[in-house]
């Protein structure tokens, strides 16, 4: 009598049609090598099923983000680097000059939110944040 | 998820992202590597959603996860590493006796030990059919190899480790 051999795993996964699960399931009951066969890798399959499920660690995809933007800002033009130090300057010179002054912070608020608007107009970084339309 | 439908990156972030980080893990026993192919593959899924054509999107996506994790391999060019100890698991849901903890890990860690002991193609096609749940089909997908193959890779993988678990 000839075995199963390989198709004794397809038979355990639902991976064989009709007509061969039946013909296995008889053949099983006759045969202790093929019984044995199945119950071995019966047991292995379990084993590997019962590995437990490992949360993914926070930060992953935040961290798409983050390579994503390192790889943007690698590839900025000069003019850009200029124009950020122009701005950083002129934020110091406001601070130093103006110490105290009521509105300074207001000043700082609305750089941020002029940055932040930015970002969120800039076509780049918006389709990272944004969801992608299929073609 | 039904074949005309193009999901998000953000979708297949939230759908996979866990399933495709336990793929990396228990392929290489190392969470390090394990994160960076998830950051890896998303990138990828990111940049190829752009131009996928509905069919098998999880033929698609694994074939990318695939290709991504073999990659790393190749760039690193070193063997797996052991298991990370039992702190690196975020346990969750109730918490069962100390010793059923203790022997749940000694045998988790045996098992993985194991299936970093086959050779990949084995190892490959017992955790994308018995951790991450592809069909056969799926499978053979995204190794790019005929369904028998498939069918005997998973059946000899599980007999190895049978053999090395004895």
């Amino acid at each position: 009598m000839s075995h199963w051999g390989d198709r004794l795993g397809a038979y355990l996964d639902g991976e064989v049609d009709e007509q061969t699960r039946t013909l296995i399931a008889e053949h099983l009951t006759g045969c202790g090598v093929c019984r044995s066969e199945l119950a071995d890798i019966s047991w292995a399959r379990s084993v590997v099923r019962d590995l437990p499920i490992i949360e993914l660690p926070p930060g992953i995809v935040p961290g798409v983000f983050a390579s994503r933007r390192r790889r943007r800002r690698a590839f900025r033009p000069a003019w850009a680097w200029a124009a950020s130090a122009v701005t950083a300057a002129a934020l110091t010179l406001g601070l130093v000059i103006a110490p105290g002054q009521a509105d300074s912070t207001f000043e700082l608020g609305s750089l941020v939110d002029r940055h932040v608007a930015r970002v969120v107009l800039d076509p780049g970084i918006s389709a990272i944040r944004g969801p992608v339309s299929g073609p | 998820m039904p074949d005309d439908t193009i999901p998000s990156w953000e979708d297949v972030a939230r759908l996979h992202g866990r399933t495709i980080y336990n793929f990396a893990y228990r392929l290489t026993g190392n969470a390090d590597e394990a994160h960076d192919l998830v950051q890896e593959v998303l990138l990828r899924v990111r940049k190829g959603l752009q131009a996928y054509t509905p069919g098998s999107f999880e033929g698609w996506l694994w074939r990318i996860t695939r290709n991504a994790f073999l990659d790393e391999v190749r760039r690193r060019k070193r063997r797996p590493t052991v298991p990370l100890p039992d702190g690196d698991h975020d346990g969750t849901g109730s918490t069962p006796a100390p010793e059923e903890v203790l022997a749940a890990v000694r045998l988790s860690e045996d098992v993985q030990a194991a299936l970093l002991a086959l050779p990949y193609e084995f190892r490959e096609a017992v955790v994308l059919c018995d951790v991450v749940g592809l069909s056969y089909e799926d499978i053979a997908a995204a190794a790019d190899v005929p369904i028998g193959t498939v069918r005997s890779r998973i059946h000899r993988g599980r007999r190895m480790l049978k053999e090395l678990l004895e």
